[in-house]
């Protein structure tokens, strides 16, 4: 779709083809505080980001998902263990080198004031320019074939202050693009998007790990999308270890629905989907087929009611039919034209 | 190979980045009119005043030639010349110090003295001619007020110690805004201690502190020019060398930390820079107000942009036209009324900024932090 990216866009680091992007090992997180032992918020996480790759950490709120971010940023020190970029100790490099190595894009909405978004990717050289802050040629293309990635080529030119919270966001990355980093971290890029943009930007951003040959990691409560998006995930349970692996090993091991369930979530593994307990209403079973009969059966079970499929022995059973539903209940029948009317009946019966 | 990637970048957008340069281009065009403007401010002061002195007679004078009246040389040379170079230095140094507050504490609302400097400049003054004895009496009777070096010398040694506390706590404190409320608290205690100094003092002596307080240009003769200039050049210098990170600035202290800027060293540079601007001014010209908040906003609203690379200059620029200007009017000419200069720059700056500002939709977009 998109022509392969210039070479020079590739990070090319020898350091890269032996160490991973971004690793740990025995990181312990938290806060330290005066003439009080430290808060420990996560310990001992030992995992490992490759170039390339795009990788989604997710946990309930409070499990110190942005604390990890902060910490693998360099924005506050770990309280044991190391954080490994390329191979070196973030504490031994410069600012300047991290900067180079590693750059951000965070939640809350930035007010730059009067700036053309240009100017804004353009302060991403920042590590690269000379103290006048001037772009030469090579930082101005790079700053181009940042705004070219993530296809933000027709908001060059516009103010900040106009840009839509999507467009604000694609500008952002296209900053921590052209800083050309080897690892990105994003603090919940899309909790202020909506649906269709958050999809967009998830693609975005896979899209650029593969191509521009970058790590990186987000963080999202997005959970259905990062199933979906994600090489690896990394779950952060609250209290409890840091699982990493490809979305289906932990959907596999459990290890998703357990970090969910304590949060009352329920995970379908069969659907791969989230759901909300419903009070438990009973049995039904649901006759029919295709769509129609798929979508009958979620209405039933957001209700709350244990769904069996195509068995007449039970007392409750409801029958799909072409623009309606046959709802037969101790021998007696009735017809809904809609789920919602459906679902209606159900709860005035009471369950 | 490079070349040929972005050539069809370049066709696609020419009309957008072309658009980017043009508004450059367009930058640089204000800026030279602001350049210009000072200047013709700058003679204009020169020639206009109790009495009106034609501009050729400035020129004349300004490159070493003979004017046609004497008393027109000692006027210009002595008294306008030094009066100008005051307003001018004093009205950049606010507007710079005022623009690189905005942009550190994010807030548009910000002027150089947040820091607590002329609090701290004021309690030095009042502390001099307020306290009995001798000096107070010295003063009233000499009475060449503004011109006293012991005024500056109190305001210089008050600034310089709320500077030194400000520069202590912004390497400590983690947060900006602990240092704004520090700034604050600072600015509440020392006004406290000049209500009571006011409260017990004369009424001759609080006329003085008073008159200090309206702000005045005319106070630095020839004699302390060799202190203010380098002073403010020096705090003007250093805005300059910060123009990239604060820059980086504009995103807020998490992106500039991941920019590679170290921020608490830069944070330290701009407090130091900004506190000698305002510190200079307020020393020498008493607490001039209103010019460092406002002429940041109109830079930005007249050049559209929070780029420091362009605010910075032309925050200088017309911070000097501005100060020029409300001098002159201060001087109400053709007449020996003076007026309070502070008075002058708020009752005419204020609706300026209120036009501006409501143009340019809100307050929050351009303020630029």
């Amino acid at each position: 779709m998109k022509p392969n990216p210039p070479s020079a866009f590739i990070p090319s680091n020898s350091a890269l083809s032996q160490h991973p992007a971004l690793s740990t090992q025995r990181l312990s997180i938290g806060y330290r505080q005066p003439r009080r032992p430290s808060r420990v918020v996560a310990e001992d996480i030992q995992v490992a980001l490759k170039a390339g790759e795009l990788v989604c950490l997710i946990g309930p709120n409070g499990a110190g998902k942005s604390t990890l971010m902060r910490t693998l940023a360099g924005m506050q020190p770990p309280l044991a263990g190391q954080v490994w970029l390329m191979g070196d100790d973030l504490r031994d490099l410069s600012p300047r080198e991290m900067a180079r190595r590693l750059s951000i894009v965070l939640t809350e909405r930035v007010e730059v004031g009067i700036l053309p978004a240009y100017a804004l990717v353009a302060l991403g050289r920042y590590p690269y320019t000379d103290w006048t802050g001037r772009l030469t040629p090579d930082d101005e293309a790079a700053v181009r074939r940042a705004i070219t990635a993530v296809g933000a080529d027709d908001l060059a030119a516009r103010s900040v202050d106009e840009l839509s919270d999507g467009e604000r966001q694609k500008i952002l990355i296209a900053r921590a693009l052209a800083q050309e980093p080897v690892v990105m971290l994003l603090d919940e890029p899309t909790a202020f998007l909506d649906l269709p943009r958050r999809a967009e930007i998830m693609q975005l951003l896979r899209r650029l790990a593969r191509e521009t040959r970058r790590a990186i990691l987000l963080s999202t409560h997005d959970l259905d999308l990062a199933l979906r998006s994600a090489d690896q995930l990394w779950l952060m349970p609250k209290g409890g270890r840091l699982v990493a692996g490809a979305p289906e090993d932990l959907v596999l091991s459990g290890a998703l629905e357990a970090a969910f369930r304590a949060e009352g979530v329920a995970f379908d593994a069969y659907t791969g989907a989230f759901r909300i307990p419903a009070r438990p209403s009973g049995v039904v079973s649901v006759i029919g087929e295709g769509i129609p009969a798929i979508w009958t059966i979620r209405a039933l079970e957001r209700e709350g009611f244990c769904v069996v499929q195509n068995k007449t022995e039970t007392p409750l059973r409801v029958t799909v039919e072409p623009g309606c539903w046959r709802v037969t209940a101790a021998g007696q029948t009735s017809k809904y034209t809609s789920l919602y009317e459906l679902i209606a009946f159900f709860r005035s019966t009471g369950g | 190979m490079q070349e040929a990637e972005i050539k069809p970048y370049a066709l696609e957008q020419a009309a957008s980045l072309q658009d980017v340069h043009l508004r450059l281009g367009m930058r640089r065009l204000l800026l030279l009119a602001l350049a210009a403007g000072l200047l013709g401010a700058f003679l204009l002061s020169l020639a206009v005043g109790s009495v009106n002195i034609p501009l050729g007679e400035i020129v004349t004078i300004l490159t070493g030639g003979q004017a046609s009246r004497a008393t027109w040389e000692t006027i210009v040379l002595n008294f306008r010349l030094p009066k100008a170079l005051t307003a001018l230095l004093a009205g950049a140094a606010l507007a710079v110090g005022g623009a690189q507050m905005q942009t550190l504490f994010r807030n548009p609302l910000a002027d150089p003295y947040v820091l607590g400097i002329s609090s701290g400049a004021s309690l030095g003054v009042a502390l001099v001619v307020m306290s009995a004895g001798t000096t107070g009496s010295v003063l009233v009777a000499g009475l060449g007020l503004f011109g006293d070096f012991r005024l500056a010398a109190a305001a210089s040694l008050g600034a310089a110690v709320v500077l030194a506390l400000v520069l202590v706590v912004a390497r400590r404190v983690q947060s900006v805004v602990t240092l704004l409320i520090l700034g604050l608290m600072f600015g509440y205690t020392t006004g406290a201690l000049v209500s009571l100094l006011v409260y017990f003092s004369l009424a001759d002596r609080v006329q003085i502190y008073l008159n200090w307080t309206f702000g005045s240009f005319g106070g630095v003769t020839w004699g302390q020019m060799p202190v203010f200039a380098p002073a403010i050049l020096l705090g003007l210098g250093g805005a300059f060398l910060l123009i990239k990170p604060l820059n980086a600035l504009l995103l807020g202290e998490a992106y500039a930390r991941s920019m590679g800027v170290n921020v608490r060293r830069i944070r330290a540079g701009i407090v130091a820079s900004t506190a000698l601007l305002a510190g200079a001014v307020t020393a020498f010209c008493g607490p001039i107000g209103f010019l460092g908040i406002a002429v940041p906003h109109l830079c930005r609203g007249i050049l559209g942009t929070s780029d420091h690379g362009t605010l910075i200059p032309a925050s200088a620029l017309l911070g000097g036209i501005v100060a020029l200007l409300a001098d002159l009017v201060a001087q109400v000419p053709g007449s020996q009324v003076t007026l309070p200069l502070n008075a002058v720059t708020a009752l005419i700056g204020a609706p300026v900024v209120i036009w501006i500002i409501l143009r340019r939709r809100s307050l929050q977009v351009s303020f630029g932090g």
